[in-house]
């Protein structure tokens, strides 16, 4: 596992070489070949026309997708190293789905609470995390909302929230704003790239949208399966 | 965010489907409590006869199978008679046959005692004393048979004439008949034999130290305890095992429905756990989920089964009183705890393939599909 910083959590050094990965037995090639290098604290926007392979790309740097070829390595120690991919993500890892994924039948603050379960933070420590994201993103007045009672916005700032709970390293977005208006959409992005509760996360954010590339250090293309070096 | 908090939401999101969970879990767990008292039941019933009898001691054939397949030589009965401590014997013959479709019909020969007589709990008429052609019938012959006092009754190609109608509480007794022995030891073929010998100690003798005398006396002969008696009969501890599978068998498939059920959830839930495993939870934190959440219908279901129990009891009540106290009539509340832990020790039956099911998911996959 790589070791906590000991100041305030920066971002982690993530190197992607030569990834790939295809579906129905190799019928169907996703990512021909990924290479990626992003520095601690840096912001990588990805951009690139459906079905080019981002979204793969992106559960492969979270571990969800193990890379058929190529090589992870985080902060210099292979991912394969690194432990299994739950430990990852629930030490280093925050992520945002282009569709809020919260569970339904819990409150906004519940659907927060979930990447700590397990932690070793007390109860108390907990809901005081969740309640400075939540009033931080202005939705403290909706903590005990059961998430399918939330508006598409709500529901994507809590989603956001969600993945920031852990006080991530990385941050993996995945067309974050893509289901939002404009409003929500430009606070969620200032939340996503000076999250609260401090630290700098290295982000990788896969978007259409240039004005939302736009944000980051670097915008990288990717076409037909290959993102180059 | 705890797992089981989780499980709690997820019993609550649904209402109709959890209740259809714990009602099933509540009737197997309610026919758990049914089985397991009707197994006690039947042991007391055994115990019961002895009592009746006001013996103490029975006396059989060392290892021997069944009461009605082994005997005592009439040379015995007397010896046991003589054991100093022995206040009274009653040999007792028992033999099985045919009655009208009753492939069990049970005929008790023995010569009754003014005790035994006061023992009944009801008698109309009177018990056939010793040398007659007479016969006592059960409460509940009597009814299956339509035979009263003054009647008779063709037994074994002899007609007898009923002299009473008897209920002892006792099921083989109230369903079946008691002779003089001499004529049951006649019609069974058993010469001076009988199949055991009841025997009441005098007051100050202990009986189990009684027992041990009996059988380190007379080598070929068992003396046991009345209520130890019960318990050395392989049938009826073989009876008493099958209602205890068939308990353990109705909070299986009490499960194997639960598991039916939860697993037609998982369809709708699939995304919901593919969601947790992208959070980082781990793949037994999502399996215990599915597991707490059927542990919350064992309880309920375990909760509701004493109520579910008196109702099913309520509703097969005229066959209940056929049985003449095989099945109780109400539920066994000491068996209450024993029913909570048997029905969550269950439940993992019922969380095994959807908790299965739900931690193998490809998170990624599961989280594309549409």
């Amino acid at each position: 596992m790589i070791p906590e910083p000991p100041s305030l959590r920066r971002g982690v050094h993530l190197l992607a070489r030569g990834l790939g990965r295809s579906f129905e037995g190799g019928l169907v090639p996703a990512v021909r070949r990924a290479d990626l290098e992003v520095q601690p604290g840096e912001a990588v926007a990805i951009m690139g026309p459906t079905g080019c392979g981002k979204s793969t790309l992106l559960a492969m740097l979270a571990l969800l997708e193990p890379p058929e070829v190529g090589e992870l390595v985080l902060d210099g120690v292979p991912a394969a190293r690194l432990g299994s991919g739950e430990r990852v993500r629930r030490e280093l890892v925050g992520i945002v789905f282009q569709f809020h994924y919260l569970l339904p039948h819990l409150s906004a603050a519940e659907n927060v609470l979930l990447p700590l379960a397990g932690s070793a933070l007390s109860a108390q420590q907990r809901r005081e995390r969740v309640a400075e994201l939540l009033h931080a993103l202005g939705l403290e007045h909706r903590a005990r909302t059961l998430a399918a009672r939330l508006s598409g916005g709500e529901r994507q700032l809590v989603a956001l929230a969600r993945a920031l709970v852990n006080r991530p390293r990385l941050i993996l977005a995945d067309e974050p704003t893509g289901a939002v208006d404009s409003a929500t959409g430009k606070l969620l992005l200032d939340h996503l790239f000076a999250p609260a509760g401090g630290g700098t996360p290295s982000i990788v954010l896969v978007t259409h949208d240039p004005a939302v590339a736009g944000r980051a250090h670097r915008v990288l293309p990717m076409r037909d399966g290959v993102l180059p070096a | 965010m705890s797992f089981f908090r989780l499980a709690w939401c997820n019993v609550w999101r649904q209402p109709a489907r959890s209740l259809a969970c714990t009602l099933a879990v509540g009737m197997g767990a309610s026919f758990y409590l049914i089985f397991t008292g009707s197994a006690a039941a039947f042991l007391e019933q055994f115990e019961r006869m002895g009592r009746l009898l006001g013996a103490e001691l029975v006396v059989h054939r060392s290892r021997a199978t069944s009461p009605w397949s082994a005997t005592l030589t009439a040379g015995e009965v007397v010896q046991l008679a003589a054991v100093e401590g022995v206040r009274r014997v009653h040999p007792v013959a028992i033999g099985r046959t045919d009655v009208l479709g009753d492939h069990f019909f049970m005929v008790f020969g023995l010569d009754p005692s003014a005790a035994m007589a006061a023992g009944l709990r009801q008698l109309d008429g009177r018990l056939p004393p010793p040398g007659a052609q007479e016969v006592a019938v059960g409460t509940f012959a009597a009814r299956r048979l339509g035979l009263a006092v003054g009647g008779t009754f063709d037994l074994m190609g002899r007609r007898l004439a009923v002299v009473g109608v008897y209920r002892t509480g006792h099921s083989l007794l109230d369903h079946g008949a008691i002779l003089p022995l001499g004529l049951a030891q006649e019609l069974f073929n058993l010469g001076d034999h009988v199949s055991f010998v009841l025997a009441a100690t005098r007051e100050g003798v202990d009986p189990s130290r009684m027992a041990e005398d009996i059988s380190a006396i007379y080598s070929g002969l068992e003396a046991t305890t009345t209520d130890m008696w019960v318990s050395m009969y392989g049938q009826f501890q073989l009876a008493r095992s099958f209602l205890h599978f068939l308990a353990v068998l109705c909070l299986v498939v009490a499960m194997v429905s639960v598991s039916a059920v939860l697993q037609l959830a998982l369809l709708a839930r699939a995304r919901e756990y593919a969601i947790l495993r992208a959070l980082g939870w781990r793949r037994a934190t999502v399996g215990v989920v599915i597991v707490a959440e059927v542990g919350v219908f064992a309880v309920l279901g375990a909760l509701l089964a004493p109520l579910l129990g008196e109702t099913l009891l309520l509703a097969v009540g005229p066959l209940r009183a056929e049985s003449a106290g095989f099945v109780a009539p109400h539920v066994n509340l000491r068996l209450i705890p024993e029913t909570l832990l048997a029905t969550v020790a269950a439940s993992p039956l019922g969380a095994l393939l959807p908790a299965w099911r739900a931690v193998r998911l490809a998170p990624a996959r599961t989280l594309r599909l549409p």
